[in-house]
């Protein structure tokens, strides 16, 4: 059986997958052992089409946790509740919400783009940048992040980057790296394209000059994978995930009783291994996108339509996708992660939207919430008001608030990260 | 005067903004940027928008008196005096120097008559004395000047050289017919999805490659090398490696890169195959290596420039250009033949082989995608409805509307009978016996599709199951997304994003028609000025059920009213009304509106080009030859290649 055919089989014999081991990460994974102290890692997880504030939001002091995150109900102690920030920059409505919220910069006039790469994508080039994750510098996924292919919150520079929902070729992706062919002879087909990329970029001179630097960026991050491979051995088992029934068309299956639970599931099943196994230290996971036509199972009706419609209506469908993220940050909890740590010790969520109120469309009392992340020094189980506090003005009536850019930043730094957020004028005071 | 202008405004200002000119949401509201960031960015934003205003006014007395005599100038004078006034009265505020504010204009949807009386009534907003009829005439012709002025001076017409990325269906189209693969698999369904951009998945602008991308290349590669048959590639029995090596270089690698090879790229893959044990191991390899080239990623429409600085494409190039845009794939040995033997350049050389590409299977499926994407038609066989309300939209049903959907546009844009109008206007339908009994069209049996005659309720595009059922929600019907549709795919009108406290539709409600749910939006101020260009045309849909289906009543058995009117049909803020009833009536006038006949040479073209917004020189002049034609729907394919510039490229410009 060769390497591609022994994957396949993983791929539909849960059983034979749990054994397997995982060559690639598995190295990796000694290497961040060696360092004697797990790294912190960061998951972006995004809901669509804001929320009703002040059922999203609960009392400051309080964990008394209103209608719409009530579901995150049993892993609040892992929470920070934060009411009064506003998204930074212009760019209106959702896509431009969509466009501002991980990048921390305007959203471009021409076409409601980010004019600058998001904060996932940031932190993954600083790590790939020091030799880390060359299988995935960040990882953008989610449940029908890509129904609109037009909405995805991620942006490499001007690029706007796709999202996987199919469970089944991301994990292929992530957790294989197989190969009939040496890594030394790989390595080698991959300087021939190379050189027909040096080659025409020299011919081409100033046309198409961008386009080929872009695509030389992402030239770079396949060969790091390449050469990963290359000085990689195997030994101890890694990113062991249970796909057993899933179809191959079920990542697209709308039918609110069909599998898109299960696909929940998997999704984030793949990336706590991914985070566990050091694969990537960055995830943005979307649920959804701006302008969700998507009926879960509790909404009712299209999660758009529902955040136009009354409180009530909106609160039914956005809990099901919180009940999805709190069963994923207790994936986090439950995953250890060094000697006394667990994966949520040293991953710091945070939850965005593309907008603050969902009906009024507005990009004030953002639903955001952090969690986990306790060995960035974050204290968890509060919850913060930060309404007539900040620099910034928001919302249609210009309230006072805390501007999201310098929240990015301050994530940023208590990472690890030296990179700048553009918008970024100062600190988020009174969070860690 | 800077700003004065423009080239052209963006397709979603140039179309309909305007409609949110002054809208009673953003006078509640304010019309700022709700999103203000922190205080020192929000003040460099506006010292830079102050800082031009005041170097604008500066030139002007702004006053109704100065206006007046300008007025009777040229229509330069006029609208530069409008320029002044637009400072002078503060419109920039709220709708940014060339309309992209917070209440954005869209210059195109608005005509100087109708732009002038809807300044002068309401501007500015609470205190419109401030601008009487000459102060708005001027305002107006100002805001025209936004939109791009046909320019078909030749050089400004072309498009620029480039490199458009494959995308995942040219890429998929491309591996089944260059290694030999069975016409349906999915090794290539891995690629990450492209955006849409206005609804095409081939805009050259904005796909690029990301390292997503680059990574998954190489996994399909893989993929694809270890279950090609190695004998589809190249055929190297009895041959030595090195000849082996020569040969696919030679023969494989021009085929890949759709054009001939350089000594120094043969020289590169030659020295690759060698590093391999024996051909079949090695034949593999290359092949992935090709397989992530940009040679083979990219169709190049880079050109060789000429004695006038205009950029000629090659004639390898124009072979990828006719084949990727009727097959959706590579050139096939009688173009490369064309395109190596120097004779393919002649126009009427073009004309033939475009007459040979459509006669094949391959181009009734490319253009079928590019029908799919021009009505905005999602897979219709993975479309869900909910079963409560519709059980009667079963498997069998949806996969029988993929099929009408299919033989109707093979039918409209290959028989070379039909003119655009039918398009809407055809009385025909394509159905077995599930999409029979669905329709409730009687004496159809067997699962094979037979034309048949439509009946008084079915016929022409805007009756197609699919398209209804696609432009509808999960459980019910959807007037506003059925009348944006024609807004926007049909009449190539856009409107903006809704804005903020659109407010909610009130649920399904048996004794409530969808026509009363919905009339919220067109009662509410802030929602009225585009749904009342929407609802009218989307309710004129309602005898089709969410999931397409006829119906008479709703609910509790209430009567549907499908009366319907078109008011704007060119420009859409204008008040030229149209009423109809039913998707019948709709049919019959957009049947013969130019504005729809020309909307379709736009899309048509945005499909070709790879562009959001084609030179409106182009689209006019195409659009004048194929009316002088008859207006044969084949007929516009051949004017498409007939063009001049269809093979020329601009230089001085990258994208």
């Amino acid at each position: 059986m060769n390497r591609r055919s022994a994957i396949k089989t993983l791929l539909t014999s849960p059983l034979a997958l749990r054994s397997a081991g995982m060559v690639l990460p598995a190295l990796l994974m000694r290497q961040a052992h060696a360092q004697g102290q797990r790294p912190i890692r960061n998951l972006f997880i995004y809901h669509p089409n804001g929320a009703v504030p002040d059922m999203f939001h609960p009392t400051a002091g309080s964990l008394n946790l209103p209608g719409m995150t009530a579901p995150l109900e049993s892993i609040k102690q892992h929470c920070v509740f934060m009411d009064g920030f506003g998204l930074d920059g212009r760019g209106d409505t959702h896509e431009g919400g969509a466009a501002r919220v991980l990048t921390g910069n305007h959203a471009s006039i021409d076409n409601l783009r980010g004019t600058s790469s998001s904060i996932d994508v940031l932190m993954g080039a600083e790590n790939f940048a020091k030799g880390l994750n060359p299988i995935a510098p960040s990882i953008q996924m989610g449940l029908f992040a890509s129904k609109w292919s037009d909405k995805s919150i991620s942006f490499q520079g001007q690029v706007r980057l796709p999202y996987f929902d199919d469970p089944l070729s991301l994990y292929a992706n992530l957790f294989t790296g197989s190969s009939n062919s040496s890594a030394e002879i790989n390595l080698a087909a991959y300087d021939a394209a190379l050189s027909d990329l040096q080659r025409l970029q020299s011919a081409l001179g100033s046309v198409e000059k961008a386009r080929l630097e872009q695509h030389m960026d992402a030239f770079s991050v396949l060969q790091a994978k390449l050469q990963a491979l290359a000085t990689g051995g195997g030994g101890i088992t890694c990113g062991q995930v249970d796909l057993e029934g899933i179809g191959a068309n079920d990542w697209r299956n709308e039918n609110p009783a069909g599998p898109m639970g299960r696909i929940s599931d998997a999704q984030q099943d793949i990336a706590v291994q991914a985070l566990a196994c050091d694969v990537t230290r960055v995830i943005s996971f979307m649920y959804s996108h701006a302008v969700s036509p998507i009926t879960n199972p509790t909404g009712g009706m299209g999660d758009h339509d529902a955040s136009h419609a009354d409180a009530e209506t909106h609160r039914k469908s956005k809990v099901w996708w919180m009940a999805e993220i709190a069963k994923f940050i207790q994936k986090l909890a439950d995953t250890p992660d060094g000697d006394n740590d667990s994966l949520l010790d040293n991953t710091l969520v945070f939850l965005v939207s593309d907008l603050g109120h969902g009906n009024w469309h507005d990009h004030w009392r953002m639903p955001f919430v952090l969690a986990g992340g306790k060995n960035t020094g974050l204290q968890l189980g509060r919850s913060l008001d930060y309404r007539g506090n900040g620099t910034g003005r928001y919302g249609w009536s210009k309230q006072i608030g805390q501007g999201h850019a310098n929240l990015l930043q301050l994530i940023a730094e208590r990472s690890g990260y030296s990179f700048s957020i553009p918008l970024a004028t100062g600190t988020t005071p009174g969070l860690w | 005067m800077q700003g004065l202008f423009q080239p052209r405004q963006r397709r979603w200002l140039r179309t309909v903004r305007v409609l949110g000119l002054l809208s009673g949401v953003m006078g509640l509201m304010g019309c700022g940027d709700e999103g203000a960031s922190t205080s020192s960015t929000s003040t460099s934003a506006s010292s830079s928008t102050s800082s031009s205003s005041t170097t604008s006014a500066s030139t002007s007395s702004g006053g109704s008196s100065s206006t007046s005599s300008s007025s009777s100038s040229s229509g330069l004078a006029l609208a530069q005096t409008g320029a002044t006034l637009y400072h002078d009265r503060g419109c920039h505020g709220c709708h940014g120097e060339q309309g992209e504010g917070n209440t954005a204009i869209v210059a195109a949807n608005w005509s100087a008559p109708s732009l002038t009386v809807k300044i002068r009534d309401t501007m500015p907003q609470g205190a419109s004395e401030n601008c009487d009829e000459d102060c708005a005439a001027a305002i107006a012709a100002f805001i025209l000047t936004w939109v791009e002025e046909p320019d078909c001076q030749e050089s400004s017409a072309l498009l620029p050289r480039r490199l458009r990325l494959l995308t995942p269906r040219e890429y998929q189209l491309t591996v089944n017919d260059l290694l030999g693969l069975p016409s349906y698999n999915t090794y290539a369904s891995a690629l990450p999805r492209t955006e849409l951009i206005r609804g095409y998945d081939n805009n050259v602008p904005d796909i690029q490659t990301s390292a997503a991308h680059a990574t998954q290349y190489w996994e399909v590669a893989e993929t694809l090398s270890e279950n090609l048959n190695t004998s589809n590639v190249v055929q190297c029995t009895d041959l030595s490696m090195s000849e082996c090596a020569q040969k696919f270089a030679t023969e494989f690698i021009p085929k890949a890169f759709r054009r001939p090879v350089t000594q120094a790229e043969i020289d590169t893959y030659s020295d690759l195959f060698l590093m391999e044990a024996n051909n079949e191991r090695a034949i593999r390899l290359a092949v992935k290596s090709v397989l992530i080239s940009p040679h083979f990623l990219y169709r190049s429409e880079i050109g060789t420039v000429n004695s006038s600085g205009i950029a000629e494409l090659t004639p390898h190039e124009v072979a990828s250009l006719l084949s990727y845009t009727f097959w959706g794939s590579m050139p096939d040995d009688e173009l490369f033949g064309l395109a190596a033997n120097g004779t393919l350049l002649s126009t009427a050389t073009l004309v033939q082989q475009t007459e040979r590409l459509l006669a094949s299977a391959k181009a009734k499926s490319q253009m079928n995608h590019f029908a799919e994407q021009w009505l905005g038609v999602d897979n219709i066989r993975y479309l869900f409805k909910d079963p409560n309300e519709f059980p009667g939209f079963t498997s069998s049903v949806s996969e029988a509307l993929a099929t009408e959907f299919d033989l109707f546009f093979n039918d409209a844009f290959f028989n070379k009978s039909r003119v655009f109008a039918d398009l809407y206007l055809t009385d025909t339908v394509f159905a077995n016996a599930a999409l029979a009994n669905f329709y409730g069209i009687s004496g159809v049996t067997g699962s094979q599709h037979q034309i048949i005659p439509a009946g008084p309720h079915r016929g022409g595009l805007l009756n197609l199951g699919g398209l209804l059922a696609s432009h509808a929600k999960m459980d019910q019907t959807s007037p506003i997304a059925r009348g944006v549709f024609v807004r926007e795919r049909l009449l190539c009108q856009e409107f903006p994003p809704p804005p903020a406290n659109a407010g909610g539709v009130i649920p399904l409600n048996p004794n409530l028609s969808t026509r009363e749910r919905f009339s919220a939006h067109t009662d509410n101020e802030g929602c009225r000025d585009c749904h009342i260009k929407i609802d009218p045309i989307g309710f004129a849909f309602e005898r089709y059920d969410g999931a397409g289906q006829y119906r008479e009543v709703e609910g509790n058995n209430l009567a549907v009213d499908d009366a319907g009117s078109v008011t704007g049909l060119t420009k859409m803020a204008d008040n030229d009304a149209h009423p109809f009833n039913g998707t019948k009536g709709l049919a019959a006038i957009l049947a013969h509106a130019d504005s729809a006949s020309l909307c379709f040479v736009d899309q048509f073209h945005s499909y070709v080009q790879g562009v959001a917004e084609p030179t409106t020189c182009e689209i006019e002049d195409v659009h004048s030859r194929w009316q002088q034609a008859g207006f044969g729907l084949y007929d516009l394919w051949l004017e498409t290649v007939k063009s001049p510039n269809f093979i020329r490229r601009k230089t001085g410009e990258s994208l």
